[in-house]
Order: structure tokens, then C-alpha cells, then sequence
């Protein structure tokens, strides 16, 4: 399981969701990098019990997904992953529709 | 600078629009009323602006023509929140540099349950495809996550929040205009249902049909009231959503637009501040000044905002009259210059100058868009 995140080639900095120029260093030349996990930094619950979860990527953005198969907390690292899957576990949903028409990694 | 507010007007704002009503009609109600209140007519106007998100696929000229406006100059800003500030900006520029001499700045929509949903789904492209599939409807889990990191960095609790979203309410008591006007009690804050935690019903703005405007004019220094614009800045993408959301561009505007208003924070007597959520309301106070890096959060409230000693958001602010769309920034501009032309009726302050801030647009995790004007009472 894992989530594609853009990958600044001249400076190697992460964004999430995807630059037309990098904000750093101002190149425009990039790569996918397929990131594992994340740590939840915040979650909030929805009236319908929704858990939604801002995660922050070890050395890139944070990023804002759906704890998915179970509870977590501030604190937890959690898989990533741009579909839904069936797999057991929780994880966190990062919605990417130019991710999901092809394999899970 | 020289460029006086010297009328408002406002669509008045409704939860439930009846049908069939047009977005083009709510804004023109606001701009008739706002012309009265000014003293002009149509024929006077020559510059016009507006902000909308429900208008298309009507733009500003189609508006401008359906209402018989001959112009010299003509703008939309497509920036919600902060559009207000934005219009202003560049209408106090275009007065300045001669391109026209009356401008009306416009900002409203028709937002009932439908519209309002198609909104949110479809905001920008990053919601469309990394928000609304979560699925998310709307930015209030972005902004409860936003508040517990702002309870977290600056010791906040509920009951904090409440005593801001209660002090806004008793202001509204007092505005014909507001939506909700009915006392709300600490208790029935604390217990109204959760909406994404920990945020409550009463922590999020009411979405409204309306629109509200202003009249700007050249400074006429003959002795009509009138609220003289002294600063406007504006900051967009600050800091490319890469931070917490807590410090917003605000910050960035504040020295210059305190400076080239020749006062200081703590010299207001009434901030209009975006308060799409309580904690953006602590947030911007925080970022102009208002409340200072020596005051304790917590105490500022209690002592200050809820005591009415600092007048904040005195219409009742979104929280309680509503956020009509694209006039949520629009909103707090014409509040400062109606209480700065002691149009106020019973919600009337004494205030000498008023900070306004816009707030909007948010990419993906808060807002990116940022305004402030700061306003002087003048005649
Ligand atoms: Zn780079």
C-alpha cells in the first residue's frame, strides 16, 4: 500500500496535491514518489462517523485523508494508500483520481 | 489616500430564498439600498465591481448591463471571502488614478442547500479530486482540525470559543439584518450537536441568501459622514499551504497596513474580522495585532471581546447574520463603514477608526487569500 506523491527532481521537496512549478525552487521537472505511511497529526469525526485524519509525511507536506478500518489518534503512523481497498487494517485513504485507474503498488 | 465609503446596502439575508429567486436580483437589491443610503443614483455610478459565486453565467457586465450601469471601469474578483478587500484595493487605486469616480463594490449570492452543495463538491480542482472523494462536504473538518491545532498551540477550550460565538449573537440582538438574533446561552453552545469535533453547530457560519455593497467616492471633505479608507493590503499564497493554517497572510499585511495608516492596533475601536469559524476570529485578531503576542488568549476573550470593551464583528458577524456566499468579506466592510458613519442604529459604537479583515478561498488545507483596510469615521 502506498500513496503517490509529486516529487520536486531538482530539489527532491514533496507535494501533495501536485505543482505546476515547484514552490521552492521554482523547476518544473518532476517524478512520483510512492509514499508508505504517515503520522497523524489531527483527526476530526463527522456527525455520520466519518474519521478524517491531517497527516503529515515524514520530510514532505501534510496531507488531509480518511482513517479507513479502524480507529487512530495523534501520534499513529498509518499506511497510505489511493484506493479504497479491501485489505484488513487501518490505513489512510488519500483520494488521487490520476492514481486509481491503476495497480495498488 | 483619499477614497471614502459613503454608503452600504444590504440584501437581506435569508435561510430559505423562495424560489426561483436570481442571483443577479439579490445583488442589485444591495447595490439600490447601498446608492439610497448614499445619497447617488444609477446615473452617478461609473466604476462597478462584484464578487459571486452563484452569478454565472452572468459576469460583471452582464449584471452591469441588466442593471443600466454606463461604466468607465469594471472588475469581478473571484476570491470569496477576501474579495471584498481585493475590490477595494484596486477601486481606491482606479479613484486615485482618475478612472472613475463613483465606484460600487458588490458582493452576494443565492446560496440555499443545492447551490451551497454544489459549491463545496466542486471548489477547486484539488477538492474536486483529493477533498470531496473522501468523502468531504464542505470545509468544516478542514477547519476542526484547524481549531484542536489551535487549542493545542494557544491553551484554548470550547467554553473560549463559545464566549466568541455568544458575544457575536448578543450583537446581533441588536441588527434587524441578522439571521440569528435569538440569545444563545454558554450551555446551549456547549451542547448543540457536533458537527466534525470539535466543532458544534453554533461554530459554523449559517450559509445565507444575500448580498451586500458600498458606495466609493473621491474624498468629498463636505461634511457628510463618511468612512475614509486609510490602508488596504492584500496577500495571496503565503506560505503555499505548507504551514498549520493558524497564522494566516493577514500577518503579512499588517505592518505595511498599519503604517500607511498612520495608527496602530491598538487604536481601534471595532474589528470586523472573517469569521468563518470562531478560531478564525482569534486567529485574524491575532495576526493583525489586535490581540498581542503578550496577551493570554483565553483572558482577551473573556476580558475584552465578551465585555464589549474591544467592539468585534458588532452585525452579529457571520456566525449569527449568515454568509451569503462571496459577501462573507463584503459583509464586515460595509458593518465598519456603517458604524463609522453612525448608521448602526442600537448596535451603534463609538468607534474612531475600524480594522476589517477578508479571509478565503481555501486550496486544500485553509484559506490562501488575505485582506485588511483599516477605516477612519471622517466627515
Ligand atoms: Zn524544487
Amino acid at each position: 500500500m502506498s500513496a503517490a506523491i509529486q516529487k520536486c527532481l531538482s530539489c527532491g521537496n514533496l507535494f501533495f496535491p501536485a505543482r505546476l512549478f515547484c514552490p521552492e525552487c521554482g523547476r518544473e521537472n518532476f517524478s512520483t514518489e510512492l509514499v508508505e505511511h504517515a503520522d497523524v497529526a489531527e483527526t476530526t469525526r463527522l456527525a455520520d462517523g466519518t474519521l478524517l485524519a491531517t497527516l503529515r509525511i515524514p520530510g514532505g507536506p501534510s496531507v488531509v485523508g480518511r482513517v479507513t478500518g479502524g480507529p487512530a489518534s495523534s501520534g499513529d503512523r498509518l499506511p497510505l494508500a489511493n484506493n479504497l481497498s479491501t485489505t484488513r487494517g487501518v490505513y489512510a485513504y488519500l483520494p488521487d483520481p490520476s492514481q486509481t485507474s491503476g495497480q495498488q503498488p | 489616500m483619499t477614497v471614502s465609503i459613503v454608503g452600504t446596502g444590504q440584501s437581506p439575508y435569508t435561510r430559505h430564498p423562495s424560489a426561483g429567486t436570481e442571483t443577479s436580483s439579490v445583488i442589485a437589491r444591495a447595490v439600490s439600498n447601498a446608492l439610497n443610503d448614499s445619497g447617488l443614483r444609477l446615473s452617478d455610478v461609473d466604476g462597478f465591481a462584484v464578487s459571486s459565486f452563484t452569478l454565472g453565467p452572468d459576469h460583471a457586465i452582464d449584471l452591469a448591463w441588466r442593471m443600466g450601469l454606463r461604466l468607465s471601469w469594471l472588475m469581478q474578483d473571484t476570491n470569496g471571502g477576501a474579495s471584498a478587500g481585493g475590490m477595494l484595493q484596486h477601486a481606491v487605486r482606479a479613484i486615485e488614478a482618475g478612472d472613475a469616480n463613483v465606484i460600487v463594490l458588490a458582493a452576494g449570492d443565492v446560496m440555499d442547500q443545492a447551490a451551497f452543495s454544489r459549491l463545496v463538491a466542486s471548489y477547486n480542482k484539488a477538492t474536486e479530486d483529493h477533498l470531496a472523494p473522501l468523502p468531504m462536504n464542505g470545509p468544516n473538518a478542514l477547519f476542526a482540525m484547524l481549531t484542536t491545532r489551535q487549542m493545542e498551540k494557544l491553551g484554548l477550550s470550547r467554553e473560549d470559543y463559545g464566549r466568541i460565538a455568544v458575544a457575536q449573537r448578543e450583537w446581533a440582538a441588536d441588527n434587524p439584518g441578522a439571521v440569528y438574533r435569538k440569545p444563545l446561552s454558554l450551555d446551549e453552545y456547549l451542547d448543540s450537536p457536533m458537527v466534525a469535533t470539535p466543532l458544534g453547530r453554533y461554530d459554523c457560519v449559517p450559509p445565507v441568501t444575500g448580498a451586500d455593497a458600498v458606495v466609493l467616492i473621491a474624498d468629498p471633505g463636505n461634511g457628510t459622514p463618511r468612512a475614509k479608507v486609510l490602508s488596504v493590503r492584500a496577500s495571496y499564497n503565503t506560505d503555499q499551504q505548507s504551514g498549520d493554517g493558524l497564522v494566516a497572510g493577514l500577518r503579512e499585511c499588517a505592518p505595511l497596513g498599519w503604517e500607511q495608516s498612520g495608527i496602530g492596533p491598538e487604536d481601534v475601536g471595532l474589528a470586523c474580522v472573517y469569521d468563518d469559524y470562531p478560531a478564525m476570529v482569534v486567529a485574524q485578531l491575532s495576526d493583525l495585532g489586535v490581540l498581542s503576542d503578550h496577551d493570554d488568549p483565553a483572558t482577551f476573550i473573556k476580558a475584552r471581546l465578551a465585555t464589549r470593551l474591544l467592539p468585534v464583528n458588532t452585525s452579529g458577524g457571520q456566525l449569527s447574520a449568515g454568509q451569503a456566499g462571496a459577501a462573507g468579506g463584503m459583509h464586515g466592510l460595509a458593518e465598519a463603514a456603517r458604524q463609522l458613519m453612525g448608521r448602526a442604529g442600537t448596535r451603534q459604537v463609538a468607534a474612531r477608526h475600524a480594522v476589517v479583515s477578508g479571509y478565503g478561498m481555501v486550496l486544500y488545507r485553509y484559506g490562501a487569500c488575505a485582506t485588511m483596510s483599516v477605516l477612519e469615521a471622517a466627515r
